[in-house]
């Protein structure tokens, strides 16, 4: 399944509308949706706030899919180079009061889904996150 | 989502249900502004205690959690205590995730 979304953060409602059928379709575990749902909160979030350096509308595709044993999450855009699998780990460890109050979305994408690779293809950033499904859902 | 607000004396609670999302985050975000700094409003005491009911939460974000962990920082200062209380599967996830659970939750 692809999508494709504008640019504006409204638009991922609409994003939402089709994860859920496709989980719901492809009968995959509760736990494996929420991953692939908080990954791209998080990630579409930073692609439509940091990507851009103009006010032009531009088009995320987001493609969703079942491979053998895998949920398979990519999303495609065409904003400047940024890879998020070399940012830094966010240290959980600190006291609150010392914590950076940023990280956290990628952190989290690190920590719901089993495998973030990243690709720079003609001119654009192509994150590929994999959630391994339970023997029974695959 | 939606937040109702509930309050007795210098203890508020914002009861938070449905999708704590980017947007979500932005109204939570503002309805505890509201009652840091919107004393004077409705003669509302200084809060001493925020609680953050996640109960009805469906889902939570890193802006959720940035939210929380920033005005829990702002009501230490101010000798108070903001706390979440009774977290959803979904948004003690999430928390645990962060590291900041055993710091924001209300223990019983």
């Amino acid at each position: 399944m692809e999508i494709i979304l504008k640019n504006r953060p409204e638009e991922k409602r609409k994003l939402l509308a089709a994860l859920e059928s496709f989980v719901c379709a492809h009968q995959l575990p509760p736990a494996a949706g929420r991953a692939a749902d908080l990954a791209l909160e998080e990630h579409l979030t930073n692609v439509m706030e940091y990507a851009y350096d103009d006010r032009r509308e531009h088009e995320i595709r987001v493609r969703l899919d079942v491979n053998g044993a895998h949920l398979v999450v990519e999303v495609e855009d065409d904003g400047r180079a940024f890879d998020p699998t070399q940012a830094p780990e966010a240290d959980t460890s600190l006291p609150l009061d010392q914590r950076p109050i940023g990280g956290l979305g990628i952190h989290f994408i690190r920590r719901c889904m089993d495998e973030v690779r990243y690709q720079r293809q003609a001119n654009r950033n192509v994150l590929r996150m994999i959630k391994r499904l339970p023997a029974a859902a695959a | 989502m939606d937040i109702q607000k509930n309050i007795a004396g210098d203890s508020y609670e914002l009861l938070v249900s449905g999708r704590v999302d980017g947007e979500g985050a932005n109204r939570l975000d503002e309805g505890i502004l509201a009652i840091l700094f919107n004393k004077n409003k409705d003669n509302q005491q200084d809060p001493k205690k925020i609680y953050v009911n996640l109960s009805g939460a469906t889902f939570l974000c890193s802006a959720g959690v940035r939210a929380l962990m920033q005005h829990s920082r702002t009501m230490k200062t101010r000798q108070g205590e903001l706390l979440v209380t009774r977290p959803s599967l979904e948004a003690a996830e999430v928390l645990k995730m962060a590291g900041v659970y055993e710091h924001l939750v209300e223990k019983i």
